[in-house]
């Protein structure tokens, strides 16, 4: 890398990241919105980065980027893979751009939120496994909830009493848990609260459960605008054609 | 600046183009209305000529100025194989450089949630009528290397495996004639992972 002369007014800085989504832009160049490490999403200017030939501005890889500039748009001026691609085939691809989908439509700009960057990682890498991607999808969207301030508190109900693995309870949105007396279609056993929050949903009762109450809070919190990146969960069915 | 008048709305309208900036279109509008007015007039008409003639293949999708465009109503193709590919220049650029015979399928985009194109944006509903047809085979997914074109690739796949169609997709690869020390990780990784037996 060639060292820019450093004028006083012109900031540049480095941080590790994740390409959450490319906007072609002008010419050769490119809108980026980055998830860092130290600046949360970030959106930059990518100049001539759609000029043929590789780059490592991929979703899901690693990066290391540097920027310079403040304001409404700081240049990119280097990006570097920063270690394996994370290859996500298949449904795994999907719960990717879910993801990332999540974090433009829930995290405000440069708000650093290093607990949310962990998980990010953590959970692509859980993905990149062959094993059912429900459940971390669930602790993702829990942790990201809890670090935007809209905690959900799920050991105990709004009155203060200590959730029971065998009792029924219903999730008030700015309220907390409500005991309720029999179990409904919209209600969680608290052995579901318990596990959601422990990181042990298991069964099919448990993973169903959490991600009623998960989607009906992430409905909530995108201000019902639907997610575009569930349409892709829901394969087209074809009808056989005629014997 | 804005420039008033006629020549501002130009040169607006000139910027519709992709990759055409304020200052190339003002380069524009001064080379049409200063050296080549002719030029500019054939362009206009066409244009507009083009607008009213071309649509799009109702089997493939294609541009075309007819309900079937040549290809589709070509009699020598083979029916029984069917590519799916993003764009209209993918056709020519596969045909060019395969010698592939059989039809073509063009989505005109890709699955990209944050772009506003899911699946029902791709007249999936047309290739559907296709599947259903009996003639086809295989299918081949050509759709591009990117995450988007991943997620497309595997989306078709699902759907027309239903219907008890062969699916493949075509391989990702180090470039013809490249030194693997130059090839970016990404690419690598991608053509470890999809290396075949030798
Ligand atoms: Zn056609």
């Amino acid at each position: 890398m060639t060292s820019v002369p450093c004028k006083a007014w012109v900031m540049s800085t480095e941080a590790s990241g994740y390409l959450l989504h490319q906007i072609p832009y002008r010419e050769t160049s490119s809108l980026v919105d980055v998830f860092t490490l130290t600046h949360g999403r970030h959106r930059l200017l990518a100049r001539g980065l759609r000029k043929p030939g590789p780059t490592p501005l991929h979703p899901f890889t690693p990066l290391q980027l540097a920027w310079s500039g403040r304001g409404s748009l700081p240049v990119l001026t280097r990006v570097e893979a920063a270690g394996t691609p994370l290859t996500l085939t298949a449904t795994a691809l999907y719960c990717g751009l879910y993801l990332n989908e999540l974090l433009i439509r829930l995290l405000p700009q440069e708000d650093p939120c290093p607990a949310v960057y962990a998980g990010y990682h953590q959970t692509l890498t859980r993905l990149t496994q062959k094993d059912c991607p429900e459940a971390p999808l669930r602790y993702f969207e829990l942790l990201l909830l809890e670090s935007l301030g809209y905690g959900l508190r799920l050991d105990r109900s709004a009155v203060g009493c200590p959730v029971q693995a065998d009792r029924h309870y219903h999730y008030r949105i700015d309220y907390g848990l409500e005991e309720v007396p029999a179990p409904t279609a919209d209600s969680l056993s608290g052995s579901t609260l318990s596990a959601l929050q422990n990181h042990t949903l298991s069964d099919e009762i448990q993973l169903r459960q959490a991600k009623r109450l998960m989607r009906r809070l992430i409905h909530h919190y995108t201000q019902g605008k639907p997610l575009g990146s569930r349409a892709l969960f829901q394969t087209r069915t074809i009808t056989s054609p005629p014997a | 600046m804005q420039v008033p008048g006629v020549l501002g709305q130009l040169m607006h309208a000139l910027r519709c183009l992709p990759g055409v900036g304020p200052r190339s279109a003002q380069r524009m509008a001064f080379q049409l209305l200063l050296r080549d007015r002719d030029g500019a007039r054939r362009l206009a008409e066409t244009l507009l000529l083009a607008l009213d003639r071309i649509g799009h293949c109702g089997d493939c999708r294609t541009l075309s100025e007819d309900p079937r465009c040549r290809l589709c109503a070509d009699p020598g193709r083979d029916r029984s194989e069917l590519c799916i590919v993003e764009s209209p220049a993918e056709v020519m650029a596969i045909t060019q450089a395969t010698g592939f015979r059989g039809l073509f399928f063009v989505l005109n985009g890709k699955l990209s949630p944050l772009d506003g194109m899911g699946p029902a944006q791709l007249r999936l509903d047309v290739l559907e009528s296709r599947l259903k047809s009996g003639e086809i085979r295989e299918v081949i997914l050509a759709t591009s290397t990117t995450v988007e074109g991943e997620a497309t690739a595997h989306y078709l796949s699902q759907m027309i495996r239903q219907v008890g169609i062969e699916v493949s997709r075509i391989a990702y690869g180090v470039p013809f004639g490249g030194e693997l020390e130059y090839v970016d990780g990404t690419t690598l990784a991608h053509a470890f992972k999809g290396r075949q037996t030798f």
